[in-house]
């Protein structure tokens, strides 16, 4: 499998934090590095965005070469900027983020 | 003389008021600002025609020029422009149409091209002239709506009256910016009275001369009242709750057509604010 980065929108910094249930508004993404199954919490500068919060969250993802995110649901502008990102969109659910990771390496995550 | 309607919470009756102040006067223009819902027309009986498109600049990406730079999206107040690894997209109902993008491109990739938003109207039954703005279904941004409809605001009218968004935030704002007074219409009960003191506010930042219609006066209690002679802030009229007036309304019959004494009334308020203008 080639080396992949995936975000998980998480509220806290904990090692095993819940993913949370918006995507741009979350206070950090819990990124994922499947090159040495490391993971690192970063700081979602789009949480405080008057608007356009999530299109703000996936130039930061972008820039931070993700190429798949696992989300709760997604509104319009977010959606419409993972896909001109490039950025593969798996359906999350209420789970640990080690969980999630988990359904996604047995492909039991679906692709949206 | 300009005269807007404002009130803090909504459905304390600006467009009654608006409408029925209007039509006691001689020569006057009544402007409809409350562009997400306007409805003065229901009360009036005249036809309305479109004048004019509301627009705002949006960017378009010239790609013979841009190098993905991302200067434009990172400068974005409200995140309208968003850079992908190929591309810049481009939020138009995120645009409040600032230009800021265009003019600090440094390849020059950036033009603007208006993005209608809402349809400015018209109609004229003799000396009452009438103007409203509505903006489009799903659209989010009603200030330039208003400050297109206000360049309607005819020359040769004495008197304008326009009836306001409800709020204090940037349409209200925009609505009042350049009015000479601006009535405040309440009602006496504590969310009205909330509202209110937001509105009273803002007035004072803006340094408005404003005084206070009571509408619906006899419900709820007496802290709005108070609250004005604490403040020294005039109470221009009180409009009773009645039912008639109600169901006069709900037929589209303003209150000045339903309560005898109020075109005295109403033509009283504007001598006094001629007055406080003075």
């Amino acid at each position: 499998m080639n080396n992949l980065k995936i975000a998980i929108p998480v509220s806290s910094k904990d090692d095993n934090s819940i993913m949370f249930e918006r995507f741009g508004r979350a206070s950090y993404f819990c990124i994922f590095d499947t090159e040495d199954d490391s993971s690192v919490v970063v700081a979602n500068p789009a949480v405080g965005a008057r608007g356009g919060a999530g299109p703000r969250a996936v130039e930061f993802l972008s820039s931070k070469q993700i190429q798949s995110v696992i989300v709760p649901q997604l509104g319009p502008n977010a959606d419409g900027a993972l896909r001109a990102a490039q950025i593969t969109i798996f359906q999350g659910e209420s789970l640990p983020v080690k969980d999630l990771i988990a359904k996604w390496k047995n492909e039991e995550l679906n692709k949206l | 003389m300009q005269i807007t309607i404002v009130s803090g919470k909504g459905g304390t009756g600006k467009t009654s008021l608006a409408v029925s102040l209007a039509m006691t006067l001689e020569n006057v223009q009544l402007l409809d600002a409350d562009v997400d819902e306007p409805n003065c027309s229901l009360f009036l009986d005249l036809d309305t025609k479109l004048v004019a498109e509301a627009k705002i600049p949006i960017p378009e990406i010239n790609y013979d020029l841009c190098t993905l730079c991302g200067t434009c999206s990172s400068n974005c107040e409200y995140n309208a422009l968003m850079k992908v690894p190929d591309q810049i997209l481009v939020f138009e109902k995120m645009c409040h149409g600032c230009g800021l993008c265009s003019k600090i491109c440094p390849e020059n990739a950036i033009t603007e091209v208006p993005r209608t938003i809402g349809y400015l109207y018209e109609g004229e039954n003799k000396e009452f002239l009438f103007n409203y703005g509505a903006l489009i279904v799903g659209e989010e941004l009603s200030t330039p709506v208003i400050s297109q409809l206000k360049q309607l605001i005819s020359k040769d009218k004495p008197i304008i009256v326009i009836d306001s968004p409800p709020g204090s935030s940037c349409p209200m704002v925009e609505t009042v910016i350049d009015s000479d007074y601006v009535i405040l219409v309440s009602e006496p009960t504590p969310f009205g009275l909330s509202d209110m003191k937001m509105v009273v506010k803002t007035l004072r930042i803006l340094e408005k001369k404003f005084g206070v219609v009571i509408n619906k006066d006899g419900v709820g209690n007496e802290e709005l009242e108070l609250y004005c002679q604490k403040e020294n802030i005039p109470v221009l009229l009180k409009i009773p709750f009645d039912r008639e007036i109600a169901k006069n309304y709900s037929e589209g019959i303003p209150f000045l057509n339903v309560l005898p004494d109020m075109d005295s009334k109403l033509k009283h308020m504007i001598v006094d604010i001629r007055e406080a203008l003075q």
